[in-house]
């Protein structure tokens, strides 16, 4: 069963994510963390399908969690995606530079939630069910 | 004997005379003569002192009294006094004695050195005045703050002011004459190697920003200008006046701090909004989705004013951002056609004047000032729409903007026929968040003219409401002029 590890501090943004991916496949196992101090434990027992990252945590924030990710030899083709709550145009060009797979802006509505869902499952998750 | 001598004395250029020992003439050549504006026959027999200025008798005889057949000649520079200016003769005046040392006469040879007594004198007046400029340029030197050093191309230091000497920790006689490599070793490279650049180009470097570091340790930054120069067959030289600019480097970098500071409170502040704004709207149009068929008809109500709430908040966060990221950094300040500008606006802002039947007239003057295109378009449009946005029921809205220049600047002035401003509020309106508290049910950020303002002052401007009442307002921007940029 695909796995996705979704890391962001707020648990209403963690829980709109998956909400919006599971409604296009509700077989989906989700994984959330609320910050990135135990994600190279994580996903050493439990490789994910993708993980999504928020840029702002508090502590370790968003790029060192993606690497931590990155200095794994295993895990340089996992796909990252990296979030923020604001567009700035920093972050798009830092994602880029800490090796993120693609960058995106937490939706302003409930329906570009479940439209950006729709499109994450499209791109990473769909057809690969194992 | 004594008559050929005398023939030949007789056309000898300098004076030569003999007096007995009473001082009457006994012998005088043609230049004696001459210098006693007389005739040789005239002179002779006639005593020295009848020949000669009173104020002088008392000079002749001290003179006369220092000779002695030990000591028997006495040579004296004597100024005489003519219409056409004065005359320096030296005498050399020799006591004649017998064999008994008795004396017999004086002999005298004079030579007239005016020319070169007037050099000597001159010179003397020129050496006092060089000193005085010496003096001078020492003493203004020594009291600029600036540092200042002449080198030549050997990174020599051949003269340098207080300033400079504290500066390295010692005294102006302890530098001037030294090397710089004596001085600061291996160091002292950097600083030959940026002379012998401006040596080599011949041309000076003004306002160089560098690092120094003096005695002291502490490093400092200066702003040096070098200007190379040729001091006639000494070779070439170079001026270093130097300013610290330490002080002013550490407020740019404070300034440059705090702007940082603001922009990044600036991007938490409008993340942090964000985050719960998202949560309210997103938390309302999930209910409204999922339990739509379950509520009440008049909860749609409520659902609907939540989320114009929230995009009325998320516009409020935008301009916020705006405004608090509209730093001196991010203007590019150029020649601006202002009329270009105003157009623009006029055709963006069309539909709304169209829906209530509005006019705005452009002003005909052609306006170039300095400022950032943009960034003049938005502080415009933002006039130009709170126009139409306040503006009275009771007639068509009527903007006019128009232009005059005044010394360095255009004022340029739109004035409108609309609400106005209670008078009272004038001076709250260019506030953040500080709107006309009357019309504050007319829905607007509070930020606009808080904007306008900012945006004018980066631009070294002014904006100001001039006029205000129910017959309308009147806003006055003041920008600097610009040259018409040449075409092609």
């Amino acid at each position: 069963m695909d796995k996705v590890l979704i890391i962001d501090d707020s648990d209403f943004d963690r829980k709109m994510i998956k909400k919006a991916i599971a409604f296009k496949d509700d077989s989906l196992e989700f994984t959330e963390l609320s910050s990135g101090k135990s994600v190279a434990a994580l996903i050493a027992l439990e490789t994910p399908k993708i993980a999504i990252i928020d840029i702002r945590m508090p502590g370790m924030d968003g790029f060192e969690v993606l690497d931590v990710i990155r200095s794994n030899p295993d895990l340089c083709d996992l796909p990252v995606l990296m979030v923020s709550g604001s567009e700035q145009p920093e972050d798009r060009e830092m994602a880029t530079a800490h090796g993120a797979s693609g960058y995106f802006v937490k939706p302003p509505s409930a329906a570009d939630y479940f439209s950006l869902g729709r499109d994450i499952y499209d791109q990473y998750l769909c057809g690969t069910s194992s | 004997m004594i008559d050929t001598l005398n023939s030949i004395l007789d056309t000898h250029p300098d004076l030569i005379c003999r007096m007995d020992k009473e001082l009457n003439f006994t012998y005088a050549n043609e230049a004696a003569a001459t210098f006693f504006l007389m005739s040789k026959d005239a002179l002779i027999g006639t005593h020295l002192f009848l020949r000669s200025e009173e104020k002088q008798h008392e000079v002749i005889k001290s003179v006369l009294g220092n000779i002695c057949p030990e000591s028997p000649s006495v040579t004296s520079l004597q100024r005489i006094d003519r219409p056409a200016g004065p005359q320096y003769v030296l005498f050399t005046i020799i006591g004649l004695y017998s064999d008994e040392n008795v004396l017999q006469g004086y002999q005298s040879v004079g030579r007239d050195v005016t020319s070169k007594t007037l050099l000597e004198h001159q010179v003397a007046a020129q050496t006092k005045a060089l000193d005085a400029v010496h003096v001078e340029l020492r003493s203004v030197l020594d009291t600029v703050p600036s540092l200042i050093w002449y080198k030549d191309d050997k990174n020599k230091i051949l003269r340098l002011n207080q300033a400079a000497a504290a500066s390295m920790g010692m005294t102006v006689e302890e530098v001037e004459g030294k090397n710089t490599y004596d001085l600061f070793g291996e160091a002292a490279k950097d600083y030959h190697d940026a002379d012998l650049s401006v040596f080599n180009s011949g041309k000076a470097i003004r306002g160089l920003v560098e690092p120094f570091t003096p005695d002291s340790g502490e490093q400092l930054w200066v702003q040096s200008d070098k200007i190379p120069f040729t001091d006639g067959e000494d070779g070439p030289r170079i001026l270093v006046v130097s300013t610290d600019i330490t002080e002013l480097k550490e407020q740019e970098a404070t300034l440059k701090s705090i702007n940082k500071n603001l922009d990044d409170f600036a991007s938490l502040a409008s993340h942090d909004l964000q985050a719960p704004l998202r949560k309210i709207g997103i938390s309302a149009e999930l209910m409204q989705l999922e339990l739509g068929d379950a509520l009440p008809a008049e909860a749609t109500a409520y659902f609907d004013d939540i989320a114009a709430g929230v995009n009325h908040m998320r516009q409020l966060i935008k301009c916020f951002l705006k405004f608090m990221r509209a730093s001196p950094e991010g203007v590019d300040l150029g020649p601006v056609n202002l009329n270009n500008v105003l157009r623009q606006v006029a055709n963006n802002e069309q539909g709304h004047l169209d829906e209530t039947g509005g006019s705005l007239i452009l002003p005909d003057a052609e306006i170039y000032v300095r400022g950032d295109n943009a960034l003049l378009a938005q502080v415009f449009t933002n006039l130009v729409s709170n126009a139409i946005k306040y503006r009275s029921e009771r007639r068509l809205v009527e903007i006019e903007i128009t232009a005059e220049t005044e010394k360095q600047y255009w004022v340029i002035s739109v004035r409108d026929n609309g609400l106005g401003i209670d008078p009272s509020f004038a001076d709250q309106v260019f506030d953040l968040f500080g709107r006309a508290k009357p019309y504050s049910e007319i829905e607007g950020s509070g930020v606009g003219l808080a904007l306008c303002r900012r945006i004018i002052t980066l631009h070294g401007g002014t904006i100001e409401l001039i006029e205000t009442g129910n017959a309308g307002s009147c806003f006055q921007v003041k920008l600097f002029r610009a040259r018409r940029p040449n075409d092609g």
